[in-house]
């Protein structure tokens, strides 16, 4: 009974080491360093932003630049970000309240656009 | 704020912005590489071209080598020894691990198409006999070194059932280490793998508890297994050495080296593999390389991964093969379908007066 309850606790140390066959758990966010503050609106061509998924547990926001100039991460936590980016988002969420989208889904607690923004959870 | 999947924006939804933003926070300095993206593109297309290939041809091989081992051993069941029974658990895991090989393979070239239950059961199987075969491995080395160094039986060849028994705690110790497979493994959604479909947990896990997890690998999967293997068979080789030099004896000796060779070549590149991803992983790293550097490593990591599993094709080969009267029985089994016998097979091998300690070990094993 020992040994089995020893068992037991041992399964459970290792109840996060799920991933299917080989991929040990790798963390393989997209952004290597906290991204840059900002950058200029004239160069953007797209904005994306990842939730949390299974190769990564953070948002992450890539920018593609106009110009073949490539790929970014802006720091979600910049003030660029959050008045920005984050603006953008609330917006589109108000857009989005009269008639039904494919857009992903964007849950907010802000009560207007005037609201404060707030930061990724 | 939540965002819940991903979200993609165009310049227009910026259009109200462009003119009134303060760009005082602006830096053209900002150090170079700085917001370096790094995508898991070109690991996914090694993964896409390697698995298919290495995958099919370790199942292939391994199904053969271990299928014959079952049934052979199926052939004599009424006379199994110690050694033949975790032999044929020992095949019996592999099997079952090299079964769940074309399903990643799948999964590596297109996504996982099976589903969720049969996610849980393919990752639930591979992690089972993933442990099983390391641990049965353990066990036939420690049955070796108790019947030749400390003449013990540690089963009598009348009770194969103790055997047995042994072996199933084995597998259920294995199973319980695949219970969070079954509770957690599905089929998710990954936005950052080019919105593929894989066998995964829907949440990737924190730092802290990847850590803790690479190091229960670690020490479950490849050190105390090594430590049993290494410390039973030097005790073995040594008590070979010290007796009188016979053409068998150094037959044995090679066979032993070869065994404890085969298991750290095949998993010695990937415990390295991962631990070099761990602390890759866990040291802030702003240059250029990163990138380079981990796609490196997602790289290195299939390739020793799967190195670590054509394991499974060689078992049959240094466990199973190697037994004189193992290689009787399959050419027994062989003789009614055509199969004309060599001369020197008749040939019959002779024992000297050293190895009566260890003549029921003698039944199957090389030495």
């Amino acid at each position: 009974m020992k040994t089995l309850a020893a068992f037991l606790l041992l399964s459970c140390l290792i109840a996060g080491e799920v991933n299917g066959q080989d991929r040990s758990s790798r963390a393989r966010c997209f952004c290597v360093d906290k991204g840059l503050n900002m950058v200029l609106l004239k160069n953007l061509d797209k904005v994306e932003i990842f939730p949390p998924s299974p190769s990564c547990n953070k948002h992450e926001i890539v920018v593609t630049l106009k110009n073949g100039a490539g790929q970014k991460c802006l720091n979600p936590d910049s003030k660029f970000t959050k008045n920005v980016v984050l603006k953008a988002i609330g917006k589109r969420m108000q857009q989005s309240v009269p008639h039904s989208t494919t857009t992903g889904t964007v849950k907010s607690s802000m009560t207007s656009s005037t609201s404060a923004p707030t930061a990724f959870k | 704020m939540n965002v819940d999947s991903k979200t993609t924006f165009s310049m227009k939804d910026f259009s109200d912005y462009t003119d009134l933003y303060n760009y005082s926070d602006y830096n053209d300095n900002e150090s170079y590489g700085a917001g370096a993206v790094c995508t898991q593109d070109s690991s996914m297309y090694f993964d896409s071209i390697f698995k298919p290939i290495l995958y099919s041809l370790a199942a292939v091989v391994g199904l053969l080598g271990n299928g014959l081992v079952l049934i052979v051993l199926w052939k004599k069941r009424a006379g199994l020894n110690v050694t033949d029974i975790f032999i044929l658990h020992l095949s019996l895991a592999d099997i079952l691990l090299l079964l769940t090989l074309p399903f990643w393979a799948v999964e590596a070239v297109k996504e996982w198409i099976f589903g969720t239950p049969l996610c849980k059961l393919t990752g639930a199987m591979f992690r089972i006999n993933f442990y099983c075969g390391i641990y049965m491995l353990s066990c036939i080395s420690l049955d070796r070194y108790l019947s030749i160094v400390h003449a013990v039986q540690m089963y009598s060849r009348k009770k194969p059932m103790a055997v047995h028994c042994c072996c199933m705690i084995v597998w259920f110790f294995c199973f319980l280490l695949s219970i969070p497979d079954w509770i957690l493994l599905g089929a998710n959604k990954d936005s950052r793998r080019q919105d593929r479909t894989e066998c995964v947990n829907s949440e990737a896990l924190s730092d802290f508890w990847v850590l803790v997890n690479r190091l229960i690998y670690h020490f479950l999967g490849f050190i105390i297994p090594a430590i049993m293997m290494v410390f039973c068979y030097t005790s073995i080789l040594l008590r070979l050495l010290l007796g009188s030099k016979c053409m068998q004896k150094k037959r044995a000796i090679h066979v032993i080296v070869a065994l404890v060779l085969a298991f750290f070549i095949s998993w010695t590149p990937y415990n390295i593999a991962l631990m070099a991803d761990t602390i890759h992983t866990n040291r802030t790293d702003n240059n250029q390389t990163s990138c380079e550097t981990r796609t490196t490593l997602d790289v290195a990591i299939t390739a020793t991964s799967t190195f670590a599993y054509m394991h499974c094709c060689v078992n049959p080969i240094l466990y199973a093969f190697v037994g004189v009267k193992f290689r009787q029985h399959l050419l027994d089994m062989l003789r009614p379908l055509g199969f004309k016998l060599k001369g020197r097979a008749g040939l019959v091998s002779r024992k000297s007066s050293g190895w009566s300690e260890s003549v029921d070990t003698s039944h199957t094993s090389a030495f």
